[in-house]
């Protein structure tokens, strides 16, 4: 930046470099909800999360998609920010019984999505792709409602996970800029 | 200043940008770009109108912007365009903190498009797009 006049492209919330001030509000943080109650909005996410991660786990089992290793760990790699947003919904929330959104990463439990969906064996990686696209869109659509409903914290959250699930389906689908 | 004025801000930043980097580009990146261009453009105009209805002055352009970095070959325009549309992300998240209602809705339309757009130009995700301290 030496040297050139004008206001710094980048600079309305701080370089990449300047973390404190890039971030957002101190407030930013959704309050942590009372120990033993229970929360309508945190518990739709995370069994939004879990379904997603399910579906994650049955897709990176089946055989069009372990052949592709490539393909494997864009998938891993997108199950692991479900993971995150489980975690971040979590943070703060101690329900009377927790909810168990996640099994542990890297163990896929092909049989645990039998219940709710489930891929034949010999679905071809594009299909499985597509419906992975079709349920993070879903996700994403379904927030909307408890997005307008919320405290300023929890919806800011909910709409950062909306928007990364979009960015899930638009990668899923190969979308290049 | 308030997370529109914050927006509006880089929205004209992203304008400028966009105009900077677009010429790097070629074929589908390059109608990416323009068409990100006019998005931008029409979205600083947008917040324009949602500013002058609080009864405040938008904030203006500047007549230029340092770029952040030389911007010689597509792959620098690339990463410029990733880095604005993830600084608009952060500050849609803000006004989705900050509002309610129809603003809030816009705020989460707009993040979820920066969010998008940001995927496309980098070729992976990120699990929070606008809370850049959560990533």
């Amino acid at each position: 930046m030496l040297g050139v006049t004008g206001v710094a492209l980048l600079s309305a919330c701080g370089s990449p470099a300047d973390t404190k001030d890039s971030g957002n509000p101190p407030n930013s943080v959704p309050k942590p909800v009372p120990a033993g109650k229970r929360d309508p909005v945190r518990d739709r996410a995370l069994s939004a999360e879990a379904e997603l991660l399910k579906r994650y786990d049955a897709t990176l089992a089946l055989a069009s998609v372990s052949a592709d290793s490539g393909l494997t760990a864009k998938l891993t790699a997108i199950r692991a920010e479900h993971a995150a947003h489980a975690e971040a919904i979590q943070q703060g929330y101690t329900p009377p019984s927790a909810p168990t959104p996640s099994s542990p990463p890297g163990s896929p439990t092909p049989s645990a999505s039998a219940t709710t969906w489930s891929p034949q064996a010999t679905t071809d990686a594009k299909t499985a792709l597509a419906a992975l696209a079709g349920a993070e869109q879903d996700a994403a659509s379904a927030r909307t409602a408890d997005i307008l409903g919320s405290d300023g914290a929890i919806a800011m959250l909910l709409a950062s996970i909306a928007a990364s699930e979009s960015g899930h389906a638009a990668l899923l689908l190969g979308g290049t800029a | 200043m308030n997370a529109l004025q914050t927006a509006l801000g880089n929205e004209h930043a992203a304008v400028y940008g966009y105009g900077v980097l677009a010429v790097h580009l070629v074929g589908a990146q390059r109608d990416a770009a323009k068409n990100a261009f006019d998005t931008h453009r029409a979205r600083r105009d947008i917040l324009i109108g949602l500013i002058e209805a609080q009864g405040d002055k938008p904030v203006a352009a500047a007549p230029a912007y340092a770029i952040p970095f030389p911007v010689t070959t597509a792959a620098d325009a690339v990463r410029l365009a990733t880095q604005l549309e993830e600084r608009l992300g952060a500050s849609y998240a803000d006004i989705v903190q900050s509002s309610s209602g129809d603003t809030r809705r816009t705020g989460v339309e707009w993040l979820t498009d920066a969010a998008v757009r940001a995927v496309r130009w980098r070729g992976s995700s990120v699990a929070f797009p606008g809370l850049p301290e959560r990533n």
